[in-house]
């Protein structure tokens, strides 16, 4: 049922205002009203958003240095005081994580950088002098550089003819390092010459060291960056068991935004709240408040005719799970009324005629309820969840009235809808029928609440004849009652179907033309075949998996692989079973059902409440 | 020849149907999961919803698949016992059986699938609307349902 909601006009101190927020916010009971743009009004949250990008980059953050969790997340359970308390430690908490990942980022890029000075210099871990030296002899040059091995003995012999001095240092892929040395005069021409070789010259840094002692520096830089990045580490993951503590500092940083950005009136000493209650929790309402002040003046008034509250829907466990479904197609609005109770039993019941299967079914209700169980899913996750659950006792009925068994046939009480798809379309069609009617009913009640009675004749009870009275003309027994009743039904519409109209020629005229809507209702009926459709090809896929694995199963070896042909089977058969179950059920309520009486267009009621995105649930014993 | 080579056209008939039905699917899905991708690169939350969109296209190679295994069935070529000594008038009707299949759910899975692209991109942009965009494809295949159930109607008949 939809729950009627109040406006709240609610007038308090000033001083008050934040108080008042926190409470109302923890008791969740408003949704606040927008008045257009009040640039008066400050709702700057900055400094909050800025703290919740800060917590969640540091969650994400120490995320990779949580330990691994085996099965499912823990949930994540705190008490309000908690929640509403601030840590004093978040800042230290926040910048330690922060700089210790800035300076991982540093030191990893330094280490990058040494190990490219560490390949450089490590062909030249053999030069048996200090890097000053090259630079020093006079009337000599000293070059360095590689060449081409095949080239080598070319230029050994270049160097000597000049009276050179060259020595090999190591090996660089496949060339060589080298040194030589030749005196100053010929420098230019031995340059032109080994260039011809292929030599390249590589310039070595200036530097009163060995190679090889630099190489054993840059090392012991590289050691002692990495073990720096390991302590650093080791403080991320000492943060990462704390994950909770910070997740509960996005949450609250969330929470505080939501506060901030409340929209609120002010005056010099007053606040001005206007806003949407559900008529069921004003005394909560009114304990939200006087918790914190009695000097306040609230009001509540029933909604004005041009102003369209949020709508609130309040059913049961099992109605609740299946508000999702009319939630995906349009919410109700609050001046209809909620057709989710009905809906939910039609739905329950073609979706478990879709699937038609009783081991299918099972199947349903043991993995998904332990999944419910275990995972714990929230808001629509949690209700398709549970759509599944509740489908998968329907389903079970189904498949004993179709006795169908993973594929297997074991006496149908009903029909075998393989065997007697006539029949199955029968039953498909005849269901159809029933929900239509029950769709033109609730129109009729609709009517009926707004008073206006031709209505209820002219577009409910003319069709919902003519429908029963097409029906029973197939049958022998009752062709004649259905004959009369159809005539019957269509006269009605004729005649009352433009009783507005005062003219008798454009009556007639209207009449004749909402008589044409028989062919969308032949339409609408025929749409229904799809449950016969989707029934048997969930069972024809079954029993092709079965006879798949009957034909493996020969010996040993080929029973194995029966039974992982026969898993793999049903379950790609379940889920396609499923999905396409879900999606055809829907569209049967969407278009066939809530065509003949639906309107929709509510919007949905979002009250200022704790924002939990990390946090599963907050004890709080105002809720008890 | 001998004159009862009926079978042939009633299993021609089946492979071409299963064939046509899975061709159109796997294109569908393909095309509406061209987009999901594209999708799910800048809002990889909505993976849930997309699927959905992209799967739905995929009906038609079960229906498909489903004509085919009826014919077989009725041809008793999966008992074992294969009536090979069909009349041609016999597997002509069959093959007949499955035009509907083999005509209309190749094109509708297509077009369903430019439906399911639409709907995905409409979803990118809202969200909440993934319920419409659903409705919106699914009517495409009210089509492949009414073909389906047509061939269904004429092999159980034969």
């Amino acid at each position: 049922m939809i729950i009627p909601m109040k406006k709240l006009k609610l007038v308090a101190l000033k001083e008050d205002k934040e108080n008042l927020l926190i409470s109302l916010q923890r008791y969740g009971e408003v949704m606040f009203i927008k008045h257009g743009d009040d640039t008066n009004i400050d709702t700057d949250a900055s400094n909050e958003e800025i703290q919740l990008q800060r917590a969640e980059k540091s969650i994400s953050l120490i995320r990779k240095y949580k330990a691994k969790h085996k099965g499912f997340a823990d949930q994540i359970a705190i008490d309000y005081d908690e929640f509403k308390t601030e840590d004093p430690a978040q800042e230290k908490i926040l910048a330690t994580i922060e700089n210790a990942d800035e300076e991982i980022n540093n030191l990893r890029q330094d280490n990058t950088a040494l190990q490219e000075k560490l390949a450089f210099y490590l062909p030249w871990s053999g030069l048996d002098m200090m890097l000053s030296d090259l630079y020093m002899p006079h009337y000599a040059v000293i070059h360095t550089g590689t060449i081409e091995t095949r080239n080598m003995q070319d230029f050994v012999d270049m160097i000597s003819e000049y009276g050179g001095e060259i020595q090999k240092v190591g090996v660089f892929g496949y060339s060589q390092t080298i040194v030589y040395a030749c005196y100053e005069d010929d420098d230019n021409e031995i340059i032109e010459k080994s260039k011809n070789l292929g030599f390249i010259e590589v310039i070595l840094p200036s530097d009163k060291k060995y190679v090889s002692e630099i190489i054993i520096e840059t090392e012991k830089a590289i050691t002692k960056n990495r073990q720096r990045i390991e302590t650093l580490e080791l403080t991320l993951a000492e943060y990462a068991k704390q994950t909770d503590k910070i997740k509960l500092f996005a949450d609250q940083a969330a929470t505080a935004i939501k506060r901030r950005q409340a929209n609120i009136q002010e005056t010099v000493d007053t606040v001005y709240l206007e806003g949407w209650v559900r008529s069921d929790r004003i005394v909560r309402l009114k304990k939200a408040i006087t918790d914190v002040t009695d000097v306040f003046d609230l009001e509540l008034v029933d909604p004005q005719t041009d102003e369209i509250p949020p709508t609130v829907l309040k059913n049961n466990k099992f109605v609740d799970a299946f508000e999702s479904v009319t939630d995906m197609f349009s919410k109700p609005n609050p001046y209809e009324i909620d057709p989710n109770p009905v809906m939910s039993i039609w739905y329950w019941i073609i979706f478990g005629m879709m699937m038609g299967d009783a081991g299918y079914g099972l199947l349903m209700v043991v993995v998904v309820g332990f999944l419910l169980k275990k995972m714990k899913p929230k808001g629509n996750m949690r209700r398709l969840f549970l759509i599944i659950f509740y489908g998968g006792f329907s389903t079970i009925l189904w498949g004993i009235l179709f006795g169908s068994y993973f594929g297997f046939t074991i006496f149908p009480i009903l029909l075998e809808p393989i065997n007697e798809p006539l029949k199955m379309l029968l039953v498909s069609l005849i269901l159809g029928g029933c929900h239509l009617i029950t769709g033109l009913v609730i129109k009729a009640y609709h009517n009926l609440r707004d008073k206006h009675y031709m209505a209820i004749l002219s577009d409910s009870v003319s069709w919902i004849v003519l429908l029963i009275g097409a029906g029973l003309l197939f049958l022998p027994a009752t062709a004649t009652v259905g004959k009369w009743m159809a005539i019957a039904g269509a006269a009605m519409i004729i005649l009352f179907a433009g009783w507005k109209q005062k003219n008798p020629f454009a009556r007639l005229g209207i009449g004749l033309y909402s008589l044409y809507g028989a062919t969308s209702y032949l339409g609408d009926i025929l749409s229904y075949s799809r449950i016969l459709a989707l029934a048997m090809s969930s069972a024809v896929l079954g029993m092709v998996m079965n006879m798949l694995a009957k034909m493996l199963a020969t010996n040993v070896i080929g029973y194995f692989f029966a039974a992982i042909v026969f898993i793999i089977g049903h379950v790609f058969n379940l889920a396609m079973g499923l999905l396409s179950a879900y999606v055809h059920t829907s569209r049967l309520q969407y278009i066939e059902f809530y065509g003949k009486f639906y309107e929709g267009g509510g919007t949905s009621f979002q009250p200022l409440t704790l924002q939990l995105k990390h946090i599963d649930t907050v004890n709080d014993n105002i809720n008890q | 020849m001998s004159d009862n080579y009926g079978l042939f056209y009633a299993i021609l008939g089946a492979a071409l149907v299963a064939s046509l039905g899975g061709f159109g699917s796997a294109l569908g899905v393909q095309m509406g999961g061209k987009a999901a991708a594209g999708v799910t690169s800048e809002k990889p939350e909505l993976f849930g919803k997309l699927l959905i969109l992209q799967a739905l296209p995929g009906t038609q190679g079960i229906y498909g698949f489903l004509i085919a295994v009826l014919v077989l069935i009725n041809c008793g070529v999966l008992s074992g016992t294969p009536q090979v000594a069909m009349s041609i008038d016999t597997g002509l009707s069959y093959f007949a059986a499955c035009l509907p299949g083999i005509i209309v759910l190749p094109i509708s899975a297509y077009f369903q699938a430019k439906m399911s692209v639409s709907s995905i991109n409409m979803v990118a942009k809202q969200p909440d609307s993934s319920g419409k965009g659903i409705t919106m494809t699914v009517l495409v295949e009210t089509y492949a349902v009414l073909a389906l159930l047509a061939s269904i109607l004429m092999v159980t008949g034969i």
